[in-house]
């Protein structure tokens, strides 16, 4: 990602936008964690926050900023309103941030927490 | 106190009141009274997670759907009220705090399960679980959000009455 200015180029990696998306993913209610990308051997395993931008895949061609989120939802919420709630948040810091508008935010859904059981 | 013949909503057990299904159905009629009058100026608060003032609209939507499911129900079991509610919520969850509140409700329903009543002390139980049910469903709980005032000092109930709890709470 490159922001033109007069007196030069500004370089923003995938990896910084994926710091911002993660700390706003982090924040959203209903996340309990970040997934990575891979399923290993069928299992999703929760990242720890510090490393949670690893559940994030940040893709810029074309000035057009596309991210995909990998997250493990808590059992019980409403899943669809959870998403919603996470993609707003997510488009909002990233533009915020960066001053440059988010084209796509794709959320995947890994896998659930059971923490109580209805 | 006297009820009338049929309602069993303030069953006297000693000198402690014990709040029925219809009661509990009316305390949360009240307080969608109390939120929907006030939901401009929560929705005037709302800066986070992002600052589109809606906060308010959308606990007010959250709870018309949880108390549609309870609105022509005659049942006296605070059991089927509070998990009709939570279900209710839960499938009207509007932004982050309506997905809170039904959180809320679910874990307040959780204590309740297979009562018929309750009494303050079961309230503050409820109410507690309630709070860290809330709490559990996100990383990093930011207060300020709907989540902080479900923080009332619930440990004091039933010692102090309500109106004591709700005038010295920060909210």
């Amino acid at each position: 990602m490159t922001i033109e200015t007069k007196l030069g180029e500004i370089e923003i990696s995938p990896n910084a936008i994926a710091r911002i998306a993660s700390q706003a993913v982090l924040e959203s209610y209903g996340v309990v964690g970040m997934a990575s990308k891979s399923f290993k051997d069928g299992l999703v395993e929760s990242l720890a926050p510090s490393a949670s931008h690893r559940g994030v895949d940040v893709h810029v061609a074309d000035r057009q900023i596309v991210i995909d989120l990998y997250v493990i939802i808590e059992y019980g919420t409403r899943i669809s309103e959870v998403v919603h709630n996470i993609v707003s948040a997510v488009k909002f810091r990233v533009e915020k941030a960066l001053g440059a508008s988010v084209a796509q935010v794709n959320v995947h859904v890994q896998g659930l927490r059971v923490s109580q059981e209805d | 106190m006297t009820s009338p013949i049929g309602q069993r909503t303030h069953a006297q057990v000693g000198t402690r009141a014990l709040c029925g299904g219809q009661s509990l159905k009316h305390a949360l009629f009240a307080a969608r009274q109390w939120l929907e009058k006030h939901a401009a100026a929560v929705n005037a608060l709302n800066v986070f997670p992002v600052p589109d003032g809606d906060t308010g609209t959308n606990m007010l939507l959250t709870m018309n759907a949880a108390l549609a499911e309870i609105e022509r129900s005659p049942d006296d079991s605070v059991s089927i009220i509070a998990h009709a509610v939570a279900h209710g919520a839960l499938m009207g969850a509007r932004g982050n705090s309506g997905v809170i509140l039904s959180q809320i409700f679910r874990g307040f329903a959780r204590v309740l399960d297979n009562k018929d009543t309750f009494s303050a002390e079961e309230f503050a139980e409820a109410a507690q679980e309630a709070c860290d049910t809330a709490y559990q469903g996100v990383v990093k709980p930011v207060e300020g959000t709907i989540l902080t005032p479900s923080l009332a000092r619930w440990q004091e109930w039933p010692d102090s009455p309500p109106t004591t709890l709700m005038m010295s709470s920060k909210y």
